[in-house]
């Protein structure tokens, strides 16, 4: 017993909040499950290959070059985001007893759950590497940028997560309405169909859609082999850094409120 | 009868503490939470529109502390009272960081471990080991550190066999172990505990507590305490604060303050009351062990059977009446037959004949037995009563639970054996309290009783008929339930009545106990008092004979209510020629020790 074990640094501390906040997330989500972790694989191949199945045979205009692999790395990406958001929203309200009884840094709480998904997106990279082998797609330098992109859109969730995790605080509705809004924002973003199929118009819209970004950025390293270009790298930080101060804002405005609502 | 409890101060009684040059660990200054409860239970957008239409946002503030200071320095224990709701947990709360005061500060000089709530964070899938380990992250342990004590935490909570098993699988008072475990393993600077150790066992009660003595004693851990056991505080604390509805009321040596807190916590009453038992309680006389009497056994057939056998301790009696505890009005109408016959009242319980008091009946081997029994309830002890092998007479008064055709019952039994006098005794149901204060009246006077009672009302002219033919004349009513009918029909038909009530209802006791006391001669006579609350009047079911033997009356106070107890003190202290003994019936349940002192104290 020794008095000294408080003065290790505040961030290691918080750090290690993080990792045993994400461990209990990670042990919780596989306890009890034969396969396990596997699900993380084979999920998102199972969704790709019911997907693929349902648009190429029933709708026969898709003709795309690997058009499963284009579904499997549009709909990971963007599970990582929305799985992100939707666990970061709920993360305060669902520690309402450590909030209101631990002095803690209620951050660590959306943090480690963008952590979480992240992990699980981790993961699921393998479902894409077997696709990628399955199509005999040869992966080139360009693969490097998927560090940068991951980044990119961890920022950028949890912006959005932080947001959305004070509104839910003060009013639960944006519980409901967030799940409807996630799902609108896949069909608004071209991850289950080409991008071709946009009109000009839409075309247009889209450039203000970040998810667009990222998934055609996901898809340009991984499927088509093209180096992304510094416009494009500096759009997609523009938009993980502006979410991110408006989210990080928000939060730090009111998280001393939160005990008297959770 | 909504009172309100006393919430301003009483005036602090800081010794000067010039040679205490000990840190300042905690320091609260003018602290204020103010609670929006406009907006508490806002859950929705559109709750949120209307109040924001109705600018009804933001205002309906409720103040859960107003403006407490205290400071707590190194090595204080420091104990916090107060009722439920009064704020401690908030106080307690904003001292370890997780609360923003609305007003004021609240200065902390080292490291925190908070035991606010043992296991927040716990979650029910993860097994123990995994939970401790979380558990110690959430408190700011670091990994190595957990680590390196697990052992420790572990033989703590005694769960070595289980370490592997989800929490779900765990009974509360084992989650609570580890948590305790978990949360003490080191050695803070300020240890906050609030209501922690009323979880678990007692053993692991005690051993929490000695490991909340072993950070003070041999690491002189700050502390601050939260706990509704005033006995407690009372052991581990140096100083405590007593806070009421948010407000500070008393700060200082813990002894002193847990004894008035004790005797004033969560108490309604005027601040007249108040200061009246403030004065009690600062009156330092010296009390004798043997200053009162008590009357008390473990329950309430058993002190019925106590007193009787210390009245009837010389002589024998050949009558008793029993009567079923379910409800007074069998004692009540047993009290008047009882006093004819010279006989003690035991009530009882419907499925048995307590031992003592079958000890009792097998010294004196009464000849009659009178069993009372509105509704039928105890068929059970009345056969056993049957079965006693030296057949005593046992007269029935059972029925199907209609009071007055019971009182019309007993009364008819009196007439026929020419036991009553020329006065009787109208009560109503309702009202308990003042039936139980005229007892000892009832039983000296032998007074045939009749009862009404909302659900069966006594027709008053059936009821004039039946004294009428038995030549009554004099009635007198206790309580104000009484039909006032039944007074008009009894002056009417000449009859002389008076009714004995007054409010409110302590009052009422006061005033039948008193009028008893000056009605009476031949000098000093025992005070019997019992507590007047709801659940324990059944103590006082024993004290009509006990005050009609020892010439006098009984005394019924509410300690919950300081105009009660004050008004119980000024009574004791007016009647010092009439009373010559104290006798408390039922125990520590029934008034506690601090009550009986400070009516020995008036009566000095």
């Amino acid at each position: 017993m020794t008095t000294t074990t408080l003065s290790n640094s505040r961030a290691q501390r918080n750090w290690f909040i993080i990792t045993s906040l994400v461990t209990k997330d990670f042990k919780l989500k596989y306890r009890r499950s034969v396969l396990g972790v596997f699900w993380s694989v084979l999920n998102p191949l199972l969704m790709m290959i019911v997907l693929a199945t349902v648009f190429s045979y029933l709708f026969e205009r898709f003709e795309l070059e690997n058009f499963p692999l284009y579904l499997i790395l549009g709909q990971t990406l963007y599970s990582f985001m929305s799985e992100a958001t939707q666990g970061s929203m709920v993360s305060i309200i669902q520690s309402a007893p450590l909030v209101k009884k631990i002095r803690i840094e209620k951050m660590l709480f959306p943090v480690s759950k963008v952590l979480f998904s992240l992990l699980n997106f981790t993961i699921s990279l393998i479902a894409v590497t077997a696709v990628m082998l399955f199509f005999k797609v040869v992966p080139t330098f360009n693969l490097l940028f998927l560090p940068l992109l991951l980044a990119y859109v961890f920022v950028f969730s949890l912006g959005l997560g932080l947001l959305l995790s004070t509104l839910s605080v003060f009013f639960r509705d944006v519980v409901h309405i967030w799940s409807v809004v996630t799902m609108a924002w896949m069909y608004a973003t071209p991850i289950i169909y080409p991008v071709e199929l946009l009109r000009p118009w839409m075309m247009d819209a889209m450039q203000f859609n970040p998810m667009y970004h990222y998934v055609t950025y996901f898809r340009e390293i991984v499927l088509w082999g093209t180096t992304p270009g510094l416009a494009e790298n500096l759009l997609c930080l523009m938009f993980a850094l502006v979410t991110f101060a408006v989210g990080m804002l928000v939060f730090r405005r009111n998280e001393k409120r939160f005990i008297l609502y959770v | 009868m909504s009172k309100a409890v006393n919430t301003f101060a009483l005036g602090h009684d800081e010794r000067p503490e010039t040679d205490d040059h000990r840190e300042i660990m905690v320091k609260v200054d003018g602290v204020s939470m103010v609670f929006n409860m406009a907006s508490e239970q806002l859950n929705s957008l559109k709750e949120y529109a209307i109040k924001l239409a109705r600018r009804e946002l933001f205002f309906t503030g409720f103040k859960a502390l107003d403006n407490i200071s205290f400071e707590v320095k190194k090595g204080d224990v420091f104990g916090i009272v107060g009722t439920n709701g009064s704020g401690k947990s908030t106080l307690l709360k904003i001292i370890a960081g997780v609360l923003e005061p609305s007003e004021g500060s609240c200065e902390i000089r080292g490291n925190i471990a908070p035991l606010i709530e043992l296991g927040a964070g716990f979650d029910e899938e993860l097994t123990a080991r995994e939970n401790i380990y979380l558990n110690g992250a959430l408190l700011g342990y670091s990994k190595k550190f957990i680590d390196e004590n697990f052992d420790d935490i572990v033989a703590f909570a005694e769960i070595e066999v289980f370490l592997d098993m989800p929490l779900k699988n765990y009974s509360s008072g084992m989650v609570a172990r580890i948590a305790f475990a978990v949360a003490t393993v080191i050695v803070p600077d300020i240890l906050i505990v609030d209501e922690v150790l009323s979880v678990g066992d007692f053993m692991f009660q005690k051993k929490c507590e000695e490991r909340i003595n072993e950070l003070i004693e041999t690491h002189g851990v700050t502390v601050l305490i939260v706990s509704h056991s005033n006995e407690q505080i009372e052991r581990l604390c140096n100083k405590v604060i007593w806070i009421e509805r948010g407000n500070a009321r008393k700060m200082g040596a813990a002894t002193e303050i847990c004894e008035t807190y004790r005797a004033l916590g969560g108490r309604v009453g005027t601040a007249e009351s108040e200061a009246r038992v403030i004065a009690a309680i600062n009156d330092k006389a010296d009390i004798p062990d043997d200053a009162y009497t008590m009357v008390a056994g473990d329950d309430f057939c058993n002190t019925a059977a106590r007193a009787g056998a210390l009245i009837w301790k010389d002589t024998k009696f050949d009558t008793v009446a029993i009567a079923c505890g379910t409800t007074h009005i069998n004692t009540i109408l047993a009290n008047g037959i009882a006093g004819a016959y010279n006989a003690p009242v035991f009530p009882t319980k419907i499925n048995r004949i307590s031992d003592s008091l079958s000890d009792l009946l097998a010294v004196h081997r009464p000849k009659r037995i009178l069993f009372f029994d509105c509704g039928s309830h105890a068929t059970s002890a009345l056969d056993r009563l049957r079965k006693l092998e030296w057949k005593p007479e046992i007269v029935d008064f059972s029925n199907n639970g209609k009071v007055f055709d019971l009182a019309k019952e007993v009364f008819a039994y009196g007439k026929e054996r020419g036991l009553w006098k020329r006065s009787a005794v109208v009560v109503d149901f309702a009202d308990n309290a003042e039936s139980m204060a005229a007892a000892p009246y009832v039983y000296r006077e032998k007074c045939p009783v009749f009862s009404s009672s909302e659900a069966i009302p006594l027709d008053p002219h059936e009821l004039l008929e039946i004294l009428v033919s038995a030549g009554i004349e004099k009635v007198t009513i206790f309580g104000n339930s009484v039909p006032e009918e039944v007074e008009r029909q009894c002056r009417e038909h000449g009859i002389e009545v008076a009714r004995q009530a007054s409010k409110p209802l302590f009052q009422s006791c006061i005033d039948i106990c008193e009028w008893l006391l000056t009605a009476r001669t031949g000098g000093k006579g025992d005070l019997c008092v019992a507590s007047m609350s709801i659940g324990l009047w059944p103590d006082a079911l024993a004290c009509g004979a006990w005050a009609a033997h020892r010439n006098g009356a009984l005394l019924l106070q509410d300690p919950t209510d300081l105009d009660s107890v004050a008004a119980c003190l000024d009574f004791v202290s007016r009647h010092k020629k009439d009373i010559g003994r104290l006798v408390f019936f039922g125990g520590d349940q029934n008034l506690g020790n601090l009550d009986r002192k400070l009516l020995y104290k008036a009566l000095m």
